[in-house]
């Protein structure tokens, strides 16, 4: 387990991705519904915050990717297990969206660029 | 108002609010399964056996028994410790049987025939069983003797108490067959097994305990619980939505006089994944444990509340109800259930009808009811309610209720007076009198524009009414009894094979007095004889023995009750009626109005309350569910500038929309003559009270 270590994976299950031309982020989406009163004041009722992961790759290779494929292709939820700086470890059950790619010719179609893998918090 | 800690008053209406909502779901229990069944081959005559469906774990007194001694002679002292048992239910007259104690500290459960011996062992083996309609069976559970045993955090201590040591539990299972679970050496005087969660039993219709050896030598089996209800709290994950509608009046365009409403819920449920099952609540989904409980009459209970400033949760309860039909789209994501609370229960029960009732209060006549009700009705047995003593301040000199539903009949007597039926929060029946309908307390919350997203106080033009004619309908007792009923020449009642009939028949004339002033005659052909006549006001059950094949004519003589002297009471308000034209309110015919007094006393109500415009209100508001029907609620009436009209309301109508979010829509019918002197502004501000004609108060905002 190292700083900066991503596994993703059925629960149980996670394997260490490819830091290989990976960058790294993760955000908070907020739920909920604002509205404005009669007297005009702004209020909002929080359903609940998630996070949001974002694993983007300039370039991977394919087998890599395609273990990426692969959990997709499961349709179910994951396991996503990450390093922080401080070396403890946060773990989140997460969706895997489905992501693009494009192919990186000119390095004998082994990889691929403009991957952007988004996890979201159930 | 519900009673809640400041710190959930806070989070109502806090900028930013964290609303939750959760429900728990009763799948299966006694109180909603009528086709549990519980039977043993080895029960002790002292046994109150139905007991171990009961949900009462726990047996608290030292029964006094004679069975238990080596010698077969009393252990029983006159020491103070030992108490007579109550009365078990008598087997050999089941149909004139005394209902024993099922108070929890009379519990007495399953006591089986046979003492073990010395070393504990029974020779054959006590076996109890409990069938019932397909569930699923996700916990295991038995409670012995735990009268003298231990307690311990969540049970007892080992060894402490009499218990079942050697046993085994057999499932039936209507895909898997007979499941047996053996259990050797239990030691504690309430065994349990969660994990046979995990074996995923979900169609299980009967349960078998064989009991081979007990704790204790030379003692009876003595199990006070042994049948697990199934119930489960669901929460945000799994609720999509959850709507709440409770009111006091019905806006059906007439006056609300006499109301009796159910409040009702929606709830809408994923259905992709709940607790690891996928497509959970479709009926006919094989894997799904809900297979077999997702029907009518679940039990719900719902609650509301916020996540306040810790990250804790406050909850209030918002009633509890029925399930209708469960319903589940191929092309939606959720199920859906609409249930209501208990009134809806009462409408689908039949009251049969009562006798005559003499002198006597609308108080004592809806008592009469309402624990008929519980004696007779299925899942009205836990019924409790409330009837405001105002109620004893009306009596009938000559009252029935003919058969109809309990819903119905309870309306009959609420209209007669003009109170309220409603359920509680809390599941409890409340009937409140006529003066509830104007009189309010200190009011127990302030919506202000910050809380509201709009509000509109309607006209109702449709409630004003300057004259009301109440019709009397006096019953007095015939001068003499006369033929209520006889059966036609090409009707009579035919005997069959068994030469035994029963029927209902409906007298001709209604009411008819059977008891004390005229006793009711039934007169039959020879050789036939009326075995068993039960009467009622409007009809009598009867049972005709006479020759097989053969057929008798039926003639009853009893004294009937008529109206005589049918008067309209009027009274009007002509300073209204000057103003706003002639309306006039034609008052339901009820019979239980007979006298002028009582037309009176309806009036008296009635008139001031809507001789005028009303300008009732209607808010949409961000919500608070701990406010109830029926609280006081001060809400502007004008705002402009530094001039604050306020008014005081009271709540006839709540609607609670929760999806993650939560909004409110209230009614409230505006207060007249609300006790200024008792109010307390809560901001400081400083009021004048402006009495206006028809004296309803209101504030002037001094700021």
């Amino acid at each position: 387990m190292a700083v900066n270590d991503i596994k993703l994976g059925v629960s149980g299950s996670e394997a260490l991705l490819s830091a290989f031309g990976r960058k790294f982020s993760e955000s908070m989406e907020e739920i909920s519904r604002e509205d404005r009163t009669s007297s005009g004041k702004l209020v909002r009722d929080i359903i609940t915050t998630k996070k949001m992961f974002s694993l983007k790759y300039d370039m991977i290779h394919d087998d890599d990717l395609s273990d990426f494929a692969d959990l997709y292709d499961l349709q179910s939820e994951l396991s996503v297990k990450i390093t922080r700086p401080d070396t403890t470890e946060d773990t989140y059950t997460v969706l895997l969206r489905p992501f693009d790619k494009e192919r990186v010719v000119s390095l004998g179609c082994k990889y691929w660029g403009g991957v952007n893998i988004k996890l979201a918090e159930v | 108002m519900i009673s809640t800690s400041t710190a959930f008053s806070t989070a109502t209406t806090a900028t930013i609010r964290k609303p939750k909502a959760r429900v728990d779901i009763v799948w299966s229990a006694l109180e909603i399964d009528p086709a549990i069944k519980v039977s043993s081959s080895h029960v002790n005559r002292a046994a109150n056996i139905d007991q171990i469906v009961d949900g009462n774990k726990r047996i608290v007194k030292k029964w006094g028994h004679l069975k238990e001694s080596p010698t077969g002679t009393s252990v029983i002292k006159a020491d103070g410790t030992w108490i007579p048992m109550p009365m078990p239910t008598p087997p050999e007259a089941p149909d004139n049987r005394i209902t024993p104690s099922n108070l929890v500290l009379d519990q007495v459960g399953w006591w089986s025939e046979t003492a073990s011996d010395v070393s504990s062992n029974f020779s054959v083996a006590q076996v109890l069983t409990v069938e019932f309609d397909a569930r699923p069976i996700t916990s295991l559970y038995v409670s012995g003797d735990s009268h003298d045993a231990t307690p311990l955090s969540g049970g007892y201590v080992d060894g402490t108490g009499q218990y079942p040591v050697d046993f085994t539990i057999t499932l039936t299972s209507a895909s898997e067959g007979d499941i047996t679970i053996t259990v050797t050496g239990n030691d504690n005087a309430e065994y349990s097994n969660t994990a046979i969660a995990e074996e995923y039993y979900i169609d299980i219709t009967k349960m078998v305990l064989s009991i081979t050896k007990w704790s204790d030598p030379y003692c009876v089996v003595k199990i006070a619980e042994f049948y697990t209800t199934f119930e489960q709290s669901f929460d945000g994950d799994t609720i999509k939505s959850l709507s709440i509608l409770e009111e006091r009046v019905i806006g059906d365009g007439t006056l609300p006089v006499g109301n009796i409403s159910s409040n009702v819920i929606d709830l809408s449920l994923q259905n992709i994944k709940v607790n690891g099952i996928i497509d959970p609540f479709f009926p006919s989904n094989p894997n799904s444990i809900y297979q077999n409980v997702l029907i009518k009459n679940r039990k719900i209970t719902p609650y509301l509340g916020f996540e306040l400033s810790g990250g804790s949760i406050e909850w209030v309860k918002m009633g509890t109800y029925w399930t209708g039909d469960w319903k589940a789209d191929d092309n939606s994501t959720t199920a859906s259930v609409q249930a209501r609370d208990r009134m809806e229960l009462l409408r689908l029960a039949e009251y049969p009808g009562s006798d005559i009732y003499e002198d006597t209060t609308l108080y004592d006549i809806l008592e009469d009811v309402l624990d008929h009700s519980i004696a007779n009705v299925f899942n009205m047995s836990d019924l409790t309610y409330t009837i405001d003593t105002e109620l004893q301040d009306y009596t009938v000199p000559w009252a029935y209720l003919p058969k109809a539903s309990y819903f119905k009949t309870i309306k009959k007597i609420v209209e007669a007076c003009m109170a309220v039926a409603y359920m509680s929060r809390e599941d409890v029946l409340i009937i409140e009198g006529p003066s509830k309908l104007t009189e309010a307390d200190t009011y127990v919350l302030e919506i202000t524009s910050n809380d509201y997203f709009n509000r509109l106080q309607p006209q109702k033009s449709e409630e004003l009414k300057n004259r009301v004619e109440i019709t009397t309908q006096p019953l007095v007792p015939a001068s003499v009894p006369e033929v209520i009923y006889k059966t036609g020449s090409k009707n009579k009642l035919l005997m069959n094979s068994l030469g035994t009939q029963n029927t209902t028949i409906q007298y001709k004339k209604k009411p008819v007095y059977s008891s004390g002033l005229g006793t009711v005659d039934v007169v039959v052909d020879g050789g036939f004889t009326c075995t068993v006549a039960t009467f009622y006001a409007t009809h009598a059950d009867l049972t005709i023995t006479g020759p097989a094949g053969t057929s008798t004519s039926i003639e009853i003589e009893g004294t009937p009750l008529v109206i005589e002297g049918e008067e309209v009471v009027v009274s009007e308000d002509t300073s209204s009626i000057a103003t706003n034209g002639l309306q006039t309110y034609a008052y339901p015919k009820n019979d239980l109005i007979q006298s002028r007094d009582m037309a009176d006393d309806i009036s008296e109500v009635l008139l001031p309350s809507y001789k005028m415009p009303r300008k009732d209100a209607s808010v949409d508001w961000r919500g608070n569910p701990a406010l109830e029907l029926g609280d006081v609620i001060r809400l502007p009436e004008y705002i402009r500038g530094s001039t604050i009209i306020k008014g005081f309301f009271k709540v006839t109508k709540n609607k609670f929309n929760f999806d993650g979010t939560l909004k409110m829509s209230t009614e409230a019918r505006k207060v007249l003559g609300t006790p200024i002197g008792s109010m307390q502004d809560t901001d400081g501000s400083s009021y004048v009270l402006q009495d206006t004609d028809d004296a309803d108060p209101i504030l002037i905002y001094q700021g």
